[in-house]
This record gives C-alpha cells, structure tokens and sequence, in this order.
C-alpha cells in the first residue's frame, strides 16, 4: 500500500488534472475503497457503481483535500462511505432487512478475519481510544450506532431491526453519540 | 431549525456522519456544511473519530470495468486528439489544452517505417500512441451585484464538470442565523433550479445536481431564504439580483 505522504502527493497531482497521477492514486487505494463499499452495500453491483461516482467526485474535488482534514485514505474512505450511504437511501427499498440476531459484524471490523493490519496502521491510536469509549456504551446503544454505521441504516430501519419503537431507537442513538463524544473528548 | 444551539449542532453533525439524519434534512445540513465553518468542524470531529471503524476491512481489487468506466467518465470531457510528436510534455499539453479550435477527437497510431523495419529483425516496430485532450468548453460566468448593497458574487458555471464555483466579494448584509442565500438557475421555462447557498465569505465550490438540465440560454438569480435554503425547493424570500450568465471566451 501507498504510503500517506505518497497519497497526498497524488491527490496534489490529481488536482492539478494529472492523470497518470489519478490512475496511480486509483491503483494505490481503490481495493480499500472498494473493501469497504462491499462491507456496507453487500452487493458487488452496487460497490462498483459506488466506487465509480467515489473517483468521479475524487476526480473533480481532489483540490479540496487537505492534510488538516485528516489521512489522505482516511478522507477517501469517508467519500466512499457518503456515497455509499447515497447509494443505500435510494436502493434500500428494494432490499429487505436481515432478520434479529444475524448481525454480521456488529464487532469492530478489525476484530473479523479480514482484519488488515496496514488500513489499520494508518489510523494509530485511534482504534484503541473509540473501542474503549464504544465499550463503555450500553448494549443497545452500541448496537445502534454500529448497525447505523456498518449498514446505513435510518432511524426507521434500526426500529423494524432491532425491534424497538421508532422513538427509543432516536434516544438509543443520541445518547450513544453524546457519550461517545464526552469519551473521547476534543 | 434552530442550528444556532451548540448541543443540537454536534448531535446533527453527528447523526450526520453516522447515516441516521437523513432526506430533506440530510440535503439541508448539507448546504449548510457549504457556508458554515463551525458545522464543518463539527463534522470533521466525527468523521476523524468514527473514521477507525472503516479502516479494517480487507482490501479487495475491483474489476478492471471499473478503472475503464471512471476513464471514459473523465475523458469524455477531454478526448483525443493526434499529435506528432512521441511525448507530449505538459506545457505542450496546455498549449494544445488552450488552442481551442481543436475540436475533433481522434486517436492516432503512427507506424514508423513499418516496412523497413520488417525488413531487418531488431530494433523491433516501434508504434506511437499519443492522446492529447481535447480543451473543454469554457465554463458560464456571471457577476451578481444586488443593488443597494456592496456585495457581488462571480458564480463560474461548468455542465461539463458538475461544477459551480462561487467567490464571494464585499459582504452581504444579512443575520447569517436566521438567513441564508440561495443560488439558482433560471431556463427559457423560467423555472428556477436551486443550485445550493452562497458561501458567505470567501470561495466555495458546490456540485451541480446530478439531473439538473442546463438551460442554453442561463440566468442566475439569489434568493433570501431561511437559514438552510429554501423548505419547499423553489424560491420562497425575495429575490435580490438576476443576471444573465454567459460562457466565457
């Protein structure tokens, strides 16, 4: 894997119309792009629409990328998930939800056999502080704010899920993020 | 909404990271994001904190279709066009880029002395691929001046590109937290598009949304609406300037 410095460089080229640069940005981060858009979308089809648009938007707003907002593959992950989470809000429908207690991968995903120790390299100290914070959360809060994570879920869908009214659901995940927040602190 | 109280602007910047806010106010809070540093912060916390939750999944190759549909995607608005010369360096590249009476597209493969060659084994036939882009065309432009106030907004529009740009100079006078300004397209229909909030100082770029038709002959209006844009998708607060916008050359 490309190592940070070197993305940043090619996001810089990219913005600059480089497109031997986008080619080689794309060939160094697109599988962990594309990794992840699996993991949310579950459907190959629509990883690969989704990873298309990713490189479309990173190919027009590369200039807006800077080292303050964070880890060159960090920031591109995050564009992928938006969109990922698009992709869901307009397709959902025809999907139908996973019946109680088949949840896939409510653990972090680092705990999974596809763990990926480079990825993970990326992110430092970060994993160790949010799985503490995430661990001191009740149960069903956790859950939530997983399971909106990991699979996009609405307020709605994480009702119909975990078998909560819709209201419960909202404060479950409220309260899950204002904890987490006073956790990790600034 | 009132997106002036501090606890309720972490909670939707939050449940605007995790997924959970979503439809109109999921579009609202994202124009919002375009204008509003504090939110953007906000925002930018949850992204970096939550971002260790996407980082350890198995990295997994995508078919080659992919790279060949993001290329075609991103050539369509600079095609090729033949060249003479083996390789182009990159300030030959802007030239050609800026000569815009090029206008067909084409690529071209150059055998040389593809005979000769043939005739004695090495060195072997040396075939010459050159792709040069084609320039796009030039973006609209239009300079808003709202009477009676000091500000102006040159909007650059490109269709090609998705891509409207704003930069803003002088300030509008306004209460930034109750108002905000919206931006829209007009067509030969005269029907207003919205194109998202101006940013309220400085530059901002906005994507062009996906479907929007591009009028052949655009007008730029802005609008004053409530803090967010406009509720119901059309202008609903007093339209403070209208001007024509036209490519430029």
């Amino acid at each position: 894997m490309a190592d940070a410095e070197q993305l940043v460089r090619l996001l810089s080229a990219t913005a600059a119309g480089d497109q031997a640069a986008f080619r080689r940005l794309y060939e160094a981060s697109s599988a962990h792009l594309f990794g992840l858009l699996l993991r949310i979308l579950q459907r190959r089809d629509w990883a690969e629409e989704a990873l298309q648009d990713c490189y479309l938007k990173v190919w027009q707003k590369a200039d807006t990328y800077s080292p303050d907002k964070g880890a060159p593959l960090t920031w591109l992950m995050t564009v992928a998930r938006y969109r990922a989470l698009d992709l869901l809000r307009m397709k959902r429908p025809e999907v139908e939800l996973p019946e109680e207690g088949e949840d896939s991968s409510l653990a972090f995903a680092d705990d999974s056999s596809g763990a990926d120790p480079e990825a993970r390299a990326v992110e430092g100290e970060g994993i160790g502080r949010l799985q503490r914070c995430m661990d001191g959360l009740p149960d069903e809060q956790r859950r939530s704010v997983l399971l909106a994570y990991y699979e996009g879920y609405t307020h709605q869908e994480l009702a119909q899920r975990m078998n909560a009214p819709l209201g419960t659901i909202k404060s479950w995940v409220r309260r899950g993020l204002q904890r987490l927040r006073e956790c990790l602190g600034e | 909404m009132k997106y002036a109280q501090p606890k309720l602007k972490q909670m939707l910047a939050a449940e605007y990271v995790l997924g959970t806010l979503h439809g109109r106010a999921r579009q609202r809070f994202a124009r919002l994001l375009q204008t509003r540093a504090d939110l953007r912060a906000e925002v930018r916390y949850w992204e970096q904190r939550l971002a260790a939750l996407q980082s350890g999944f198995k990295p997994v190759a995508p078919r080659e279709v992919v790279w060949a549909a993001i290329q075609r995607e991103i050539e369509s608005g600079a095609r090729v066009v033949p060249l003479r010369t083996g390789k182009a360096p990159a300030g030959r590249l802007r030239f050609w880029q800026a000569w815009s009476a090029v206008a067909t597209a084409a690529s071209v493969v150059l055998a040389f002395g593809l005979y000769r060659e043939m005739q004695r084994p090495p060195p072997p036939v040396q075939i010459v691929r050159i792709e040069v882009p084609v320039p796009q065309p030039m973006p609209y432009v239009a300079l808003l001046q709202p009477s009676g106030s000091r500000a102006q907004w040159l909007v650059t529009l490109s269709p090609e590109r998705r891509l409207v740009r704003v930069s803003e100079m002088g300030e509008f006078p306004m209460d930034t937290a109750r108002e905000s300004l919206e931006l829209w397209v007009i067509g030969e229909d005269g029907k207003p598009h919205s194109l998202g909030l101006l940013p309220m100082k400085g530059e901002g770029d906005m994507p062009m949304p996906r479907d929007m038709p591009m009028p052949k002959k655009p007008a730029l209006a802005v609008s004053r609406e409530p803090v967010g844009g406009s509720p119901t998708g059309q202008p609903t607060g007093p339209v403070i300037v209208v001007t024509p916008a036209q490519r430029a050359s």
